[in-house]
C-alpha cells in the first residue's frame, strides 16, 4: 500500500510523463567484454526503487548519490548478461543524467566481463516489469560495426543475439519479403510485365495472332523479357536506391502508368513484336525508381545498406518469378484458344489500356 | 481501488503510464479469462485506452453476461462500438442505460449515435433541449462536445464554437473537447486562437500537437523543439511496436510535416482500426493530398451505409 500510494503522489511530481515507460541499453560486445550503458527515467527509477528520501516529489542528485550501492545492486540483479550459458558478472561503473527529448534519465554505464568470446549473448531483463507491465526495455547492441535494435518487454523478457552475424541474416530476410510484397502490391508493374508476357505464347501472322507452334520459341521470348525487365529496373533500382541518381516521384509515377498503356496498346496494334524484351528493358529502367521509392520510405538500415538493397531487390525477382511461373504455362496451355487470344489478350490489354490511361490522368494531370 | 485511481489518474493526466501501473496492480489476475468483474471492467478499460478495442469487447461481453445491470459496462461498450462505427449495436447499448442511468445520460447517448447514424438534424435539436445546464461539470462538458461535433457536421461552425465554449467554462479539464476546438480553429486557419487555446496543455499529448500545428501554422520558430519532441514520440512508439497514435501521426504528418503519401497510409492503417467521423475526414483529405481519389472511397461508402452526414468531408471533395 505504501509503495501504491507513492506511486500515486508521483503523477503530479515529474517529467517524464505522457510517454509509456522506455528504458535505454545500450551494449557493446568486443571480444569478452561487454560495455554500455543503460538509461533509466528518472520516474522509473523512483517507481522501482524508491529513491526520493524526503519524499518532495522531485529526486535530487544528492538522493541518487545516497542511494547508489542499492541502486547498482538492484541493477545488476536485474539485468543479467550470459555469454555462451556462461554468465557475465555486471558491475555499474558510474551514474550520469541524461536529458532526453522527453525528460530526464539517470544513465548508468556498464561493465561485463564474460569468461569466454561472446558468441551467443542472452540478456535477462526483469526491469520493473512487475509493477508496469508497460514497461520496455530497448536495447540496441553493437558489435563489429554492425547494430542490432529489440525490445525487451514481459512476455519477452529474455533476448537472444548473435553479435555480428544474426543482424545480417534478419535484415537479409526482412528486405526479400518487402521486396516480394512491394512487387505483389504494385499492379502498375505486375500488369507491365503481364501485357509484354501475354503475347509470348504467340505468333504474329498476317495480322493475326497465332499459337507458337513449340515451347521453345515462347521460353525464349519470356526469358527475354523477364531478363531485361529485370536487369533494367535492378540497375535503376540500385542507383536510386543509393542516391545516386534521382527523378522527381510525379514524373516517374506518371511514366510508370504511360509504360503499360503503351505495352498493352502494343498488344492490340502489335508495333513492336520480336524485341519486346526492348520495351521491357527500356521502360524497366523506369520502374526501377518507382521500386526505389517504395524503398526509400521503408528506409534502409545504415550498417547494411548494400545488403537490405540486393535483398529487396531479390524479393521482387522471386514476387515476379512467382507470377511468372503461375502465368506462363497457363497461358501456354490456353494459347491456342480463342479464349486466349482474343478474351485475355486483346479484351484484357484493351481493359490493361483503359485503367492505365486513367492511372496517367490521376498521376499526370492530377499530381 | 487502486488500479481504478491509477486509470482516472492517466485520463486526467494524458499519462501512459498510469495505464501500465494499473496493469501492474491488476497482473494476479490479468492473464486470466474470466478475472473477477471488477477487473474485468478495468481491464476493458485499460484495452479501450490502448485502442485493443476487440479486446475491449470481449471483457465487456462476458462481463454483462454476468452483470447486466452494470451501466458503466453499458456505456463502455456504447462507446467502443461507437469508435468502431457500429452504430445499431451501440444503439442497442445505450438503449440498456434507460433502466439503469438517468435518462440525462441515456439519451445522450442514445442522441449521440443516432446523431451518427442518419439523424443528425434531428438529434442535434433533441440534444439541445436536454438538461444539461443542471448536470456536473463532467457531463455538462461531454453534453457541449456532443453538441459541438453535431455542429459541425451540420455546417454550423460558430454553433460549434459556442458549445465547445460552453463545454470548457463547465470542465477546463476535458482535453477531448479542447483537442476537437483546436481542431475547429485549426482548420478556420485561426491558429493564434487555438495557440492560445492549447499551448499551456503540452503534458497532454494531443494537446501538444495541436500546439505544434498552430505554431506552424504561424510559421513560429518554436515549432522546431516541439517538433523534434512529437516525432521523437512517434519514433519510440513505433519502436515499442504500438500503434495506438496512428490518428494523430497521420494528422502531423499531412498537416506538420506536409508528406501527403505517408499520411495517406497511416491514415488508410487508422482506418483499419476505427471508424470515427475524424477518422473518415483524415482520410478523405489524405486521399485529396495524395492526389489519390480513389483512396478515400473506403470512407465515403461507410459514410453512405452508415447514412453518417458530415459537411466537413463534403466541402473536401473537388
Amino acid at each position: 500500500m505504501r509503495v501504491a500510494l507513492l506511486l500515486l503522489a508521483l503523477f503530479t511530481a515529474t517529467a517524464n510523463a505522457h510517454r509509456p515507460s522506455d528504458a535505454f541499453l545500450t551494449l557493446s560486445v568486443e571480444g569478452t567484454q561487454i560495455s554500455g550503458q543503460w538509461e533509466i527515467a528518472l520516474r522509473d527509477l523512483e517507481v522501482a526503487q524508491g529513491v526520493d528520501a524526503n519524499r518532495d516529489s522531485t529526486l535530487t542528485w544528492g538522493e541518487l548519490q545516497a542511494a547508489r550501492t542499492r541502486l547498482d545492486q538492484a541493477l545488476a540483479a536485474a539485468l543479467t548478461l550470459q555469454a555462451d550459458g556462461a554468465a557475465c558478472p555486471l558491475r555499474v561503473t558510474d551514474l550520469l543524467i541524461n536529458d532526453r527529448l522527453d525528460g530526464r534519465y539517470a544513465w548508468f554505464e556498464l561493465q561485463a566481463q564474460c569468461p569466454r568470446t561472446v558468441g551467443t549473448l542472452d540478456i535477462g531483463y526483469q526491469f520493473l516489469f512487475d509493477l508496469d507491465p508497460s514497461h520496455r526495455g530497448i536495447v540496441v547492441l553493437r558489435s563489429g560495426g554492425v547494430s542490432e535494435t529489440r525490445v525487451l518487454s514481459p512476455s519477452e523478457p529474455q533476448l537472444r543475439f548473435k553479435p555480428g552475424t544474426s543482424s545480417g541474416w534478419h535484415t537479409f530476410r526482412d528486405y526479400v519479403v518487402e521486396g516480394v510484397h512491394h512487387i505483389w502490391i504494385g499492379i502498375d508493374h505486375v500488369l507491365f510485365l503481364l501485357a509484354l508476357l501475354l503475347p509470348a505464347v504467340l505468333l504474329r501472322e498476317g495480322g493475326q495472332w497465332r499459337p507458337v507452334p513449340a515451347l521453345r520459341p515462347a521460353l525464349w521470348s519470356v526469358f527475354g523479357v523477364v531478363t531485361a525487365f529485370t536487369l533494367a529496373h535492378s540497375i535503376t533500382l540500385t542507383l536510386a536506391a543509393l542516391e545516386l541518381l534521382r527523378l522527381p516521384s510525379r514524373w516517374v509515377e506518371s511514366a510508370i502508368a504511360a509504360s503499360v498503356v503503351l505495352a498493352a496498346l502494343n498488344n492490340l496494334w502489335p508495333l513492336v513484336n520480336r524485341a519486346r524484351w526492348a520495351m521491357a528493358f527500356v521502360f524497366g529502367l523506369i520502374h526501377g525508381f518507382g521500386f526505389a521509392s517504395v524503398l526509400g520510405e521503408l528506409g534502409l538500415p545504415q550498417a547494411s545498406r548494400l545488403l537490405a538493397l540486393v535483398a529487396f531487390n531479390t524479393g521482387v525477382e522471386l514476387g515476379q518469378l512467382a507470377i511468372v511461373l503461375v502465368v506462363m504455362p497457363l497461358a501456354y496451355w490456353l494459347r491456342a484458344s480463342r479464349f486466349y487470344r482474343h478474351g485475355v489478350l486483346m479484351i484484357g490489354s484493351a481493359a490493361v489500356v483503359v485503367i492505365a490511361l486513367v492511372w496517367f490522368y490521376e498521376r499526370a494531370v492530377l499530381g | 481501488m487502486l488500479a481504478q485511481r491509477f486509470i482516472e489518474q492517466s485520463r486526467q493526466e494524458g499519462d501512459p503510464r498510469g495505464l501500465g501501473y494499473a496493469q501492474g496492480v491488476l497482473s494476479p489476475w490479468w492473464t486470466l479469462e474470466q478475472p473477477p468483474l471488477a477487473v474485468l471492467l478495468m481491464r476493458a478499460t485499460i484495452r479501450q485506452s490502448r485502442h485493443d478495442f476487440n479486446g475491449a469487447l470481449a471483457d465487456l461481453k462476458i462481463l454483462l453476461e454476468q452483470a447486466p445491470d452494470d451501466a458503466q459496462a453499458w456505456l463502455t461498450q456504447a462507446t467502443v462500438l461507437r469508435v468502431l462505427g457500429r452504430y445499431p449495436e451501440a444503439a442497442q447499448s445505450c438503449g440498456q442505460l434507460q433502466r439503469l442511468a438517468s435518462p440525462f445520460v441515456s439519451e445522450l447517448c442514445r442522441l449521440a449515435v443516432a446523431g451518427l447514424n442518419g439523424e443528425l438534424a434531428a438529434s442535434y435539436t433533441a440534444m439541445r433541449t436536454l438538461a444539461g445546464h443542471t448536470q456536473p461539470p463532467g457531463l455538462q462538458a461531454w453534453w457541449q462536445s456532443e453538441l459541438a461535433d453535431m455542429a459541425e457536421r451540420l455546417n454550423q461552425p460558430a454553433e460549434a464554437e459556442a458549445h465547445y465554449q460552453n463545454g470548457l467554462d463547465a470542465d477546463p479539464e476535458d482535453h477531448y473537447l479542447r483537442t476537437a476546438y483546436a481542431d475547429l480553429l485549426l482548420s478556420q486557419k485561426r491558429a493564434g486562437e487555438a495557440l492560445a487555446l492549447v499551448k499551456d496543455h503540452d503534458r497532454i499529448d494531443a494537446l501538444r500537437l495541436r500546439h505544434a500545428l498552430a505554431l506552424k501554422a504561424l510559421d513560429d520558430n518554436r515549432f522546431a523543439p516541439l517538433d523534434a519532441l512529437i516525432r521523437d514520440g512517434f519514433d519510440s512508439a513505433r519502436r515499442r511496436g504500438e500503434t495506438l497514435h496512428l490518428r494523430e501521426e497521420a494528422l502531423y504528418t499531412l498537416d506538420a510535416i506536409g508528406d501527403a503519401q505517408r499520411a495517406l497510409r497511416l491514415a488508410q492503417r487508422n482506418w483499419s482500426v476505427q471508424h470515427e467521423p475524424a477518422d473518415a475526414l483524415l482520410l478523405v483529405r489524405a486521399a485529396h493530398s495524395a492526389k489519390q481519389a480513389a483512396a478515400a472511397k473506403p470512407a465515403l461508402d461507410w459514410m453512405l451505409s452508415s447514412r453518417l452526414q458530415d459537411a466537413r468531408i463534403a466541402s473536401v471533395q473537388p
